[in-house]
């Protein structure tokens, strides 16, 4: 008899919490009290902050796609400078090399070896390139024209790598990326014999000796 | 007695003077180079003239030895009627100051040569007799000739001489003065005797080609009969300008 | 009575005393330039020589002697009648005969070549026809490959018998030959024959220099993608590297004792003039200053370096101590003179300098005067280089078209390209005499 009424008072307690831990149903009940005003004004705040939402998740969307587009961008340039990558390999010259249309010739009065202010756009445009790809490293050829003796020459080469060399350390490339190598007036890119061939032969360019 | 020892006296002072001479000739004098202009002659039919070119009687002392010279005179005579040459008149004054010079020249040369030899030879004489001034070498006519004879000589020994000198074209401007200095003894029929370098210039081959154009001359024209000597002596010196 | 005549004598003699010397003089000047003509007659081939064999030696000999500048050959080819049937060496004798062949020398000369083949004996009598006489005589015996070395030495001896000098035709010279990328380094005799192949890496292959010792050439070559500095032997063996220093190793230039080079180095990132022992030690800087500094050149003393410097403005000769120090501007005419060549007589200096717009070789004395111009006309003229005997200059010049090396006396006469090939020549090195 006593054990029943304790099963049954057990069941019953049971019960009980089991029906306090459902969900309590909450009744809201809106104030029927608030003004008009009131009302304007919290639906103001909302649209205000649902405005405020749309933008930043519009934001969030735009960095995310800017972001992406910069992704693709970084990648379509790599892609199109390893595109623009030839190898060289010359027989005489040991090494394999890389050439890319993307860094710039620069080029020099006759007898000078300055950098000159429309080269020095070339420059920075290639310093540039060099910072987006950190891990490439270049050699700077100085070159001359076919006027002048060939030992002079030599020197010559040498001091047209070296400014277009300090040009780019000046920009912040670290030093031990570039090096220089002068090639007097062996190597014309232009054997004609005037000057718009000399023009073009008393240069520094730039290759890429490893990436 | 007392004429014996003033001949002793005189005869030492004289042997003493002789000494200092032929001391003295061995000393290197300043030599005369003359550059024997080439004459024009023509031959004139106007008869030779006389300009009495007296000397300050320099009878040369070979007179004391023998009586030799008035023989010597004679060929030369005949010869003046000879050959009538007459240098072109408006050069007549300066040639003629130029002949004597020559003139001079020549007989010092001729006499000095007399001289050494009799030196060389010579037997201390007692005798001195001396013919008298008027038999002076200064013959008035026949002089001039024969000098402008030996003038003419020169010039053409030069011309030949400068005609045979040839230098290869790689050599000259590279040393800028050489001078060689050859002395050639020339013989009567033009053959030479000797010759040897007074100086070199230091490069052989110059000195060489020098000596081979004297060489290639060869033979030169005969002595002009009015030289009296078996030889003749000369110097010629080569330098480029 | 007798004092007045020997009283005038005295006098006389006094006179006599300041003519006593007066020894006539022939001033001559202006002598024709003219080639000494040496008659050459027929090669003999003793026995059974093949005639070929006298014609080659004809041949070499007869170039030898016109190539060194003393000498107009007169040929059999151009003899009169008698003479241009003779072979072989004239008797003494009968020099007179020679007479009207207008030469002033005769060369003669027969070779026998052994049965077997392999050796030879040359032999020559050179003569004096202008004093009928027999200068030298000599004959040399080798092998059938030695021919033209000693044919050569023959040349050279008459050039001594006549100048008093040996001549230089055994001498040989090395040069830089355009290939399809780059250069490779050749030599040739002086008479252009003989022309080899020493350098075979496809690079490109500059500025060849002879040891003194004629064993090895010291040059510049860009195969480790640097101008390095390199030696190689004579016949090409044994080829190895000798500064590798970053930047230039460029120009070597031996001094006259072969224990050290000097050259061009960049190790300051501008080229300045340092030197090297020959057994690998240093470098040492020589040269300082905000200039470029190039093409060193060695005095025969070893005491003096010439060499190229623009701290001036425009590259000019400058002549510094073998130490660097005594620094002195040589050139001061036009505003471009480079390529200093010393001359191994040592009183002259031969140099490009540029004038009117070309580049033409000049040479000029130690204190700066006495600047000769030696070339003129079409093309550009430059690296000058003095044989051993300081007679001759070897170039390169584009006069024809191409670049060749080209060699002239050393006053500009007969100036003729070393060699007859189609490739474009430069930098030319003279070595010394080969025995």
């Amino acid at each position: 008899m006593l054990r029943k009424s304790l099963c049954i008072l057990v069941l019953m307690l049971c019960l009980g919490l089991i029906v306090a831990g459902c969900p309590k149903k909450t009744v809201m009940k809106d104030e029927p009290s608030v003004t008009k005003e009131e009302a304007a004004r919290i639906e103001a705040q909302k649209a205000l902050e649902r405005a405020e939402a749309e933008k930043a998740a519009k934001e969030a969307r735009e960095k995310d796609s800017a972001g992406l587009k910069e992704e693709e961008a970084r990648k379509a340039l790599q892609k199109e400078f390893e595109k623009s990558l030839t190898a060289r390999k010359q027989p005489g010259i040991e090494g394999e090399i890389f050439e890319s249309a993307m860094l710039k010739d620069v080029y020099f009065d006759y007898d000078r070896y300055e950098i000159r202010p429309q080269d020095a756009e070339i420059l920075k445009d290639n310093a540039d390139l060099l910072k987006r790809f950190p891990k490439v490293k270049v050699q700077i050829e100085g070159h001359c024209d076919e006027r002048g003796t060939i030992e002079y020459n030599l020197a010559l080469g040498e001091r047209r790598a070296g400014s277009a060399r300090d040009y780019l350390l000046s920009l912040g490339i670290s030093p031990d990326r570039v090096s220089i190598i002068s090639y007097g007036e062996e190597r014309q890119v232009d054997p004609g014999h005037d000057e718009e061939a000399w023009s073009k032969n008393r240069r520094a360019h730039t290759i890429i000796v490893s990436k | 007695m007392k004429t014996n020892r003033l001949l002793k006296t005189s005869g030492m002072s004289l042997l003493l003077h002789l000494i200092l001479v032929l001391l003295l000739s061995l000393n290197p004098w300043p030599k005369m180079k003359i550059r024997p202009a080439v004459y024009t002659v023509s031959l004139m039919s106007f008869p030779a003239p006389e300009p009495e070119i007296q000397k300050p009687a320099p009878p040369p002392p070979v007179r004391e030895e023998k009586p030799k010279p008035p023989e010597k005179r004679v060929p030369e005579k005949p010869k003046k009627n000879d050959i009538v040459e007459k240098i072109k008149k408006p050069e007549k004054e300066k040639s003629l100051k130029h002949l004597k010079e020559a003139i001079e020249e020549i007989q010092r040369k001729a006499a000095l040569d007399r001289i050494q030899n009799r030196v060389a030879r010579r037997a201390p004489k007692e005798e001195q007799p001396v013919p008298p001034a008027p038999v002076s070498p200064v013959a008035p006519a026949p002089r001039p000739l024969s000098e402008s004879k030996l003038d003419q000589y020169y010039g053409r020994i030069w011309a030949k001489i400068k005609e045979a000198w040839t230098i290869p074209e790689n050599v000259l401007k590279e040393t800028v003065d050489l001078e060689t200095v050859i002395v050639v003894i020339i013989e009567r029929d033009g053959r030479i005797q000797e010759a040897w370098f007074e100086k070199k210039s230091g490069d052989e081959l110059y000195d060489q080609m020098a000596l081979r154009a004297i060489k290639k001359a060869e033979p030169l024209p005969p002595l002009p009969r009015e030289l009296s000597d078996k030889t003749l002596e000369i110097g010629i010196r080569f330098f480029p300008d | 009575m007798l004092k007045t005549p020997i009283l005038l004598i005295l006098c006389v003699s006094v006179f006599l005393v300041p003519a006593a010397e007066a020894r006539v003089y022939l001033d001559i000047d202006s002598p024709a330039f003219v080639q000494i003509p040496i008659v050459l007659p027929k090669w003999k081939s003793l026995e059974k020589t093949p005639p070929a064999l006298g014609a080659k030696i004809y041949e070499i000999v007869s170039n030898d002697l016109s190539l060194s500048g003393f000498f107009k050959v007169i040929d059999d080819q151009n003899l009169p009648p008698p003479l241009h049937e003779r072979e072989g060496i004239p008797r003494t004798l009968f020099l007179q005969e020679w007479g009207p062949s207008g030469g002033e020398l005769l060369l003669a000369g027969e070779v026998q070549l052994d049965p077997g083949g392999a050796y030879l004996k040359l032999r020559f009598h050179l003569f004096d026809l202008v004093e009928q006489k027999h200068l030298a005589g000599k004959q040399y015996e080798g092998a059938l490959q030695a021919l033209r070395g000693m044919v050569h030495r023959m040349s050279d001896e008459v050039v001594y018998q006549i100048t008093g000098e040996r001549g230089v035709h055994t001498t040989r010279l090395a040069y830089a030959v355009a290939q399809d990328e780059g250069k490779e380094l050749f030599i040739a005799d002086f008479d252009g024959a003989n022309a080899k192949q020493i350098t075979r890496n496809r690079s490109i292959n500059l500025s060849p220099a002879w040891s003194p010792d004629n064993k090895k050439i010291a040059f510049t070559s860009y195969l480790r993608r640097n101008p390095d500095l390199y030696l190689v032997d004579r016949d090409g063996e044994n080829f190895r590297l000798f500064s590798s220093h970053a930047g230039l190793n460029a120009a070597p230039s031996w001094s006259p004792d072969g224990k050290s080079i000097a050259l061009m180095m960049g190790m300051e990132g501008k080229s300045d003039i340092y030197l090297l022992d020959a057994d690998g030690n240093g470098p040492r800087r020589l040269t300082r200053g905000h200039g470029n500094e190039a093409s060193p050149t060695w005095s025969p003393d070893g005491k003096r370096i010439a060499f190229v410097s623009d701290r001036s403005g425009t590259p000019q000769i400058y002549i510094m101590s073998a130490s660097g120090s005594d620094v002195r501007r040589l050139t001061y005419d036009g505003n471009y003179n480079t390529n200093p060549s010393w001359s191994p007589k040592g009183k002259r200096i031969a140099f490009c300098g540029r004038a009117g717009g070309r580049f033409e070789i000049f040479t000029i004395d130690l204190d700066g005067s006495g600047l000769q111009r030696l070339t003129s006309g079409s093309g550009d003229n430059e690296s000058p280089c003095w044989s051993p005997d300081g007679r001759y200059i070897a170039f390169s010049s584009n006069r024809a078209g191409v670049s060749k090396i080209f060699t002239m006396n050393a006053n500009g006469f007969n100036q003729r390209p070393l060699t007859r090939s189609k490739g474009s020549e430069s930098s030319p090195s003279w070595s010394r005499r080969f025995e």
